[in-house]
Order: structure tokens, then C-alpha cells, then sequence
């Protein structure tokens, strides 16, 4: 068997483009992963080039190409913690890789993050939140509505309740 | 497609398309002929501007759908609805503009001129994709410098996306749990989504969490009894530091009565992380709101002060204790009997027990409810010098050179720890093994059930004054008059950290994690890590500092640090950034022999003891209310 044929999985994406992946790329989505061994693709000798592409009706390629190649830089990742709810929510350990890959406009970013959700990209999924976190710390309120073009819905009676708030913040 | 194409994503992207930093200037080098195919999603790129990106190297895949809906807006339908979006942002945008002429207003036009645009689109839409690029670009061309600046407000907002209200909300939540609570209570001002959002209770449980915060508990009232009758004010003698007036009093009172904002749904948990944070700003800057004078034990020196559950217990060297109530600022009852003066005291974890040690050799047990005496514990052949209190079981050391060891339910000896060569001055007890420290110079460290000395911890050059003992870690510290302050491995008998430095007595010290915190007679602070045979990070002096002998000190949670001194004076320091705070009281006899003898605080209390040794001043608690009311 050729090694360059070996483990090749095809995907393909909401607009119909035909990706073809190694396994141990595609391993890092969590759904597709599942979805293989459910079919009994996993194996070794079992064969997968001529299969038919996995459909990934939510995924459009200009996003799925980004997230390819994003499983590729990090397919040799240490498998993250499972109880991420007990590590420190720190933002500021995001791989410099990843910073330059996130360095996209704010629909692409958010592309980015369905993406991961529906595929099930722990890594992905994370850094990409805590892309968006960075965007929003330590900026005032007016900051946060420029920053992602978003309306004040508030009536002034309400907008002072939320400055007397935010005073409780202040030392 | 290959795989390997892709490896640079962001180089496969065909060719910048145009840039919005030149759409406003159209300086001459802009080279609209690279323009290709405006229209295609997966290739076309647009170098922008945005958060965090930079414009030169920030090729922006260009959605199809946005795209095409930005120059199709011209539609006045669509342009309308567009505009419902985007308005906020450009006003915004509009503001941050300078000079900036064209501002995106509702266009009127006549139904004529209505119908000549829809034409005009639907013969844009009728072409092909390269046709609608080069009508495109030969309209971006015809376009006049206002104009341009308008078309760069109608596309830039497409380029923005309101995540926290558009994506799924588990996602919207992962992404919150990475902002502080400062950035969150910003964020729940944002927009009414955006406050639900953030105003989620597991989010604000799990930030309490983090910072310690386990339960809500019910604020104080300081404000009835003799905290209205006695405040420590100037004619009392006492400077509390930007005490607010009465009025500012009685409103703040009437605020921490009224919760504010009915239409405003807070999370419980954030109520908790707010009036938290309001707790250490009280102590850090805000004005004192309540602070109140109780006078006791005449001009006797207050030898020993506990805070326990809403009760101040003080040991006088006028043979008396006293319990003190804090919520009304009134005196409870007084302890008498002892013989001789009262030098060290404990209250049980439970407060159903106040033992007491006096220079009449004696050790005394009281009902902490009702100061009735429980038992009288002979034994000791001369003064009782300190205790350690572990359950019900005491361990008190005494001039005699031995530890005794007494069950306080029952009043009976349990063992005697013999073996120091002089006075012992200072004890601490885990239930298991108990720490010494006297004026033979060495630390002794016992088995309680065996009265075996386990080590006897030899170096200090001079009598031992203070200790602490974390079990946990196997770790003693003691402060000797040799000036110096020792670490011991009380597991292997070893010292692992000699802390030099201080040019007196060390009256205080308390450790957090690796970070000790001392004080000492030559009037300074010192902060010092304990690892690696230990080191001084910061030395607090100066200016601001104690211009006497420091008499005790407490660490509050937060960092901040209390300080008592001879020179009638109470600081507060920042331990962490190891800076003044500033200065909480000051005795107008201060440098005239007012000196605070000593201080215990809790997270929202302040209590001092105060006097002097020439009658000066009499003898007094100063209490400071640093509570807060939930939000």
C-alpha cells in the first residue's frame, strides 16, 4: 500500500467542493472521528479512497479549507484536558500560530467558531472563543459597541442603572 | 483538490482586491486593475482595517453574500433595512471621522428615481460575474471622495459580526467564561442580549469561585448603638482618614437599605462578586462610613485581643477580660478572677470557650456565651505566656520552661512537655504536634501523645518571640530578637530559609502561600518569599511609612495589610504591588505616647487597641466598619 494513499478521508463541503484529508488530520474533529469508526472505517487495510465524501452540509470550503488546515498545524497537539471547566480561563496562551491564522474579519471568525462547534474542534473551538474574549477585554461599554457594531437597546433610565453597576467594578 | 495547497491559506487567496485605507484617499498607486472577480467568495480578498488586524497583511476572504448585498443596497428596500443594521455603526464610525462630510442619511427620492435604480441593479444582476467586476470597479472610479467615504460606511459594518447575541448560546457562554468579572459587568451594558448573557448565574458562581467567594452572606448593620452614640471622631482624639460626615453617613446607610435597580435582573452570584469588590474598595479608598470608641480597662496595657463571630474578646493586664458585642458596639460582660494580669487568650472554633492565661500561673476556662468561670487549671509554676487552642484540647506554655497540655471540657492535664532550657514564649499546635519557641533560643517541635521532643531546632542567637506553623506543608516560621526570622522543615528538623533584613524584634508575621509577611520593632514591613532559602521582595518604609516600633499586623484575603504601630498610627499596604495603601487611623497623641498596641481585623472589620504608657491616652478599641450591601 502507498503511504501517501494511506488513511486518506474524503470530506466534502456545503458548496460541493471535495477535500481529500489525512486520518490523522480529520481525527482532531471529534464528529467526524465518531462518525468513522460508527461506519467501521477505522481500520487498518480498510478503504477509504473510493468511499463516497463525507457531506458537511454546514461547513462552506472557504471555511472548511481554514479549518483543514488549522487540524493540520495541530494534528500532533497533545489531546487537551477533558475537565476544562476546572483550568484557568486564561486568554492570553493562544499559540502565535493561531493568532496569525485568527487574523481573519469578524464573519470569518464566526464562521470559524460553527465550524469548530459543528465538527467538534475542542482546540479550534477554543482558541477561536477566546479570540473573540481578547476582543472584548478591558474595553468600555461604547468600545464593545464599535468594536462589533452592535446597538444600544437601552432606555437612559436604564443605561444610569448600568453606570451605577459598573461603578461597583471600580476601585 | 490537494490538501498541500492550502498549507498557507492565507497566500492561496487570490490577489488583493482593494483596500478601504486607500477607498478614502485614492492616492494615485492604488491599482484598481488588480481588481478580479468582486464577486467571488472563495478567492476575492479585501485588505480592511479591522480590531486587531493590520491593513497590509490582513487579506479578508470576502463573502459573496455580503458583498453583493452592500452594492446592491443602492435598492432603497434594501438600503433601508441595511441601514436599520448598521446604523449605530456608523454613527460611530462617523463620529471617529474627521472631516468627514458624508454621513449615510436616509436618501429621499421620488418613485422615478426609484424605479431608474431598480433598472440600474437589475441590469448589474443580468451580467456576468467579470462584466459585474468591471462595472464595479468603473464605479468605484466615478465615484466622488464623499461618495467613497458613504460606500466605505455602508460595507464596513458588514465586516462586523455581534458574536455574543448570533452565535449558539453554550458558545456565546464559553466565550464569556473567559472575560473578568470587571469586563463582564461592561459587557451586560452593552445591549439588552448581551446583559442576559452575562448576567448568567453558573458564569458569576463559577467567578466567586475562583476568587474564594463560597457563600452569600447577609451584610452587617454598624450604624445603631454606640456606633451613632461613640464615633471615633477628633473630639475623641482619633483621626479616622476620610471618615465621611454624618449626613454622608446616614444617605450611604440609607443606600445599603434600598437596593437600586428593580428593572434590572441580577444574577445572586454577581450580587455576591460586587459587594465583595465593594469590600475591598471600602478598605482600599472609599470614605469609612461607620467607626465607633469603646472604652474599657481604664489605663490598663490591652494585652490580647480575638475577633470571634460578632464578639471582641480583650485581656487586660488589670486581671480581666472583656467581651465586647460588635453589632451594637456595646460591652457584653467581663471575665474576672484571674489573680495576676491576663497576657494570652483563645476563644474556641465554636466560641463556646474562652481560655484565658495570667501571670497567677493559672489557666482559665470560660463559657464564651456567658463569661461564667468553667474551670481553674493548676499547674503551672509561673506565668502563662501563650496557648494554642485545637478543638477543646490547649496547649500553654510558661516561664516555668514547660507545656502543658489540658482537655478544657473537663479541666484536666493531659501531659507536660518538659525539655526548653528557658521561658517558653510562643506555641502552636495542629492537634498532633506541638511547636515551641522560647527563650533558650531554640524551636522545640513535640509529639502531643507521646510528649516526646521530636526536634529541637537550633540557630537563632537570641530568645524566639513569634512562630507560625502550617501542618499542611511541614513548615515553621519564627521570629527571634537575633533580628532574624528562620524557616523550618519541622518534618526532616532542618532550616531551609534564613530571612535577614529586619534590625529588631519581630512583633508579627503571617504567611500566604510562599509569601511572608513581617513586622518588626525597627518600625518597617517586610514582604519575603520563602522558597529558595528565601529572599526580600519588599521592604515597606519610606515616607509614608511607621515612624515607630510595629506592634502586629494582620493579611487580609485580598492582599491588603494591616499595620498597628507605637506611633499611634494604622496603615495599610498593598502586599502584592508592595506599596502604601494608606492611612486608616492616627491618635493625636500619636508621638506623645498614644500607641496602637495592637490589631485584628476580618474582611470587613477593623479593631484596635489603644493607649498609652504615660496616661495620655486611655485605654480604648477603635472599631472601622469596611462592610458592604449587595448591589
Amino acid at each position: 500500500m502507498a503511504d501517501a494513499k494511506k488513511g486518506m478521508i474524503k470530506i466534502s463541503s456545503s458548496d460541493n467542493e471535495v477535500y481529500s484529508v489525512e486520518r490523522d488530520v480529520i481525527r482532531l474533529s471529534t464528529t467526524i472521528n465518531t462518525l468513522l469508526q460508527d461506519l467501521g472505517m477505522d481500520g487498518d487495510g480498510v478503504e477509504t479512497e473510493n468511499a463516497d465524501p463525507i457531506p458537511l452540509q454546514n461547513v462552506n470550503s472557504a471555511i472548511l479549507k481554514k479549518v483543514i488546515g488549522w487540524c493540520q498545524y495541530h494534528k500532533d497537539d497533545p489531546v487537551p484536558a477533558e475537565d476544562s471547566d476546572s483550568r484557568e480561563k486564561r486568554t492570553d496562551d493562544i499559540p502565535s500560530w493561531d493568532v496569525e491564522f485568527l487574523k481573519v474579519d469578524q464573519g470569518t471568525l464566526f464562521e470559524l467558531i460553527l465550524a469548530a462547534n459543528y465538527l467538534d474542534i475542542k482546540g479550534l473551538l477554543e482558541v477561536t472563543c477566546k479570540t473573540v474574549a481578547n476582543m472584548i477585554r478591558g474595553k468600555t461599554v461604547e468600545d464593545i459597541r464599535r468594536t462589533f457594531n452592535i446597538k444600544n437597546d437601552f432606555t437612559p433610565e436604564e443605561e444610569e442603572q448600568i453606570r451605577k453597576e459598573n461603578a461597583w467594578c471600580e476601585d | 483538490m490537494e490538501i498541500d495547497d492550502l498549507a498557507d491559506t492565507r497566500d492561496t487567496v487570490d490577489t488583493v482586491v482593494a483596500e478601504f485605507e486607500n477607498l478614502d484617499s485614492r492616492v494615485g498607486q492604488t491599482d484598481f486593475s488588480n481588481l478580479r472577480s468582486w464577486s467571488e467568495p472563495s478567492t476575492a480578498s479585501v485588505a480592511a482595517h479591522f480590531d486587531g488586524t493590520e491593513a497590509s497583511d490582513s487579506r479578508i476572504p470576502l463573502h459573496k453574500r455580503k458583498w453583493s448585498t452592500g452594492v446592491a443596497a443602492v435598492d432603497a428596500s434594501a438600503r433601508k433595512q441595511m441601514k436599520a443594521e448598521s446604523t449605530s455603526a456608523m454613527e460611530t464610525a462617523n463620529r471617529m471621522m474627521v472631516d468627514d462630510g458624508e454621513t449615510s442619511e436616509e436618501i429621499a427620492v421620488s418613485d422615478e428615481d426609484q424605479h431608474r435604480a431598480h433598472d440600474w441593479i437589475h441590469s448589474f444582476k443580468a451580467m456576468s460575474l467579470t462584466q459585474q467586476s468591471f462595472a464595479i470597479q468603473s464605479l468605484v472610479r466615478a465615484l466622488s471622495d464623499p461618495q467613497v467615504r458613504s460606500m466605505r460606511h455602508l460595507i464596513e459594518p458588514l465586516f462586523q459580526k455581534d458574536f455574543l447575541s448570533q452565535l449558539p448560546e453554550e458558545i456565546a457562554f464559553h466565550v464569556i467564561a473567559y472575560l473578568t468579572p470587571c469586563d463582564l459587568t461592561a459587557c451586560a451594558g452593552v445591549s439588552r442580549t448581551w446583559q442576559r448573557l452575562c448576567e448568567d448565574d453558573r458564569t458569576w458562581r463559577r467567578k466567586c469561585l475562583d476568587n474564594g467567594y463560597v457563600k452569600p452572606d447577609a451584610p452587617s448593620f454598624r450604624f445603631l448603638g454606640g456606633w451613632a452614640a461613640n464615633r471615633a471622631n477628633e473630639q475623641a482624639g482619633i483621626t479616622i482618614f476620610s471618615h465621611m460626615d454624618l449626613q454622608e453617613a446616614h444617605q450611604n446607610r440609607r443606600e445599603r437599605e434600598i437596593a437600586y435597580g428593580q428593572c434590572y435582573e441580577r444574577s445572586s452570584w454577581k450580587s455576591l462578586y460586587l459587594r465583595k469588590k465593594r469590600i475591598i474598595s471600602n478598605w482600599r479608598s472609599r470614605a469609612i462610613q461607620s467607626s465607633t470608641v469603646l472604652k474599657g480597662h481604664d489605663e490598663h496595657v490591652i494585652t490580647c485581643l480575638q475577633i470571634h463571630s460578632g464578639r471582641i474578646v480583650t485581656g487586660s493586664d488589670d486581671n480581666t477580660l472583656r467581651v465586647w458585642n460588635v453589632d451594637d458596639a456595646q460591652p457584653a460582660f467581663t471575665l474576672t478572677g484571674h489573680m495576676g494580669g491576663v497576657w494570652t487568650s483563645q476563644v474556641s472554633d465554636d466560641g463556646k470557650y474562652i481560655v484565658s492565661g495570667s501571670t497567677d500561673r493559672t489557666v482559665r476556662v470560660w463559657c464564651g456565651q456567658t463569661g461564667v468561670q468553667r474551670h481553674v487549671l493548676q499547674g503551672h509554676t509561673s506565668t502563662v505566656r501563650c496557648m494554642s487552642l485545637h478543638g477543646t484540647t490547649l496547649v500553654s506554655g510558661s516561664r516555668d520552661q514547660t507545656l502543658r497540655v489540658w482537655d478544657i471540657v473537663d479541666g484536666k492535664c493531659l501531659h507536660i512537655l518538659t525539655g526548653h532550657l528557658a521561658a517558653v514564649r510562643c506555641v502552636q499546635f495542629d492537634g498532633k504536634r506541638v511547636v515551641s519557641g522560647a527563650y533558650d533560643f531554640t524551636v522545640k517541635v513535640w509529639n502531643v501523645h507521646t510528649e516526646e521532643c521530636l526536634h529541637t531546632l537550633t540557630g537563632h542567637t537570641n530568645r524566639v518571640y513569634s512562630l507560625l506553623f502550617e501542618p499542611e506543608r511541614d513548615l515553621v516560621v519564627s521570629g527571634s530578637l537575633d533580628t532574624t526570622i528562620r524557616v523550618w522543615d519541622v518534618r526532616r528538623g532542618r532550616c531551609i530559609a534564613i530571612l535577614v533584613g529586619h534590625q529588631s524584634l519581630t512583633s508579627g508575621m503571617q504567611l500566604r502561600g510562599n509569601i511572608l509577611v513581617s513586622c518588626n520593632a525597627d518600625s518597617d514591613v517586610r514582604v519575603w518569599d520563602i522558597r529558595d532559602g528565601g529572599s526580600c521582595t519588599h521592604h515597606l518604609h519610606g515616607v509614608n511609612g511607621h515612624t515607630s516600633a510595629i506592634t502586629s499586623l494582620q493579611l487580609l484575603d485580598s492582599g491588603l495589610l494591616a499595620t498597628s504601630s507605637d506611633d499611634g498610627s494604622v496603615k495599610l499596604w498593598d502586599v502584592d504591588k508592595g506599596i502604601f495603601v494608606r492611612d486608616l487611623v492616627r491618635l493625636q497623641s500619636g508621638g506623645s505616647g498614644g500607641c496602637i498596641w495592637r490589631l485584628k481585623a476580618t474582611e470587613t472589620l477593623l479593631v484596635c487597641a489603644v493607649g498609652s504608657r504615660n496616661g495620655t491616652e486611655d485605654t480604648k478599641l477603635i472599631l472601622i466598619d469596611f462592610d458592604a450591601a449587595y448591589p
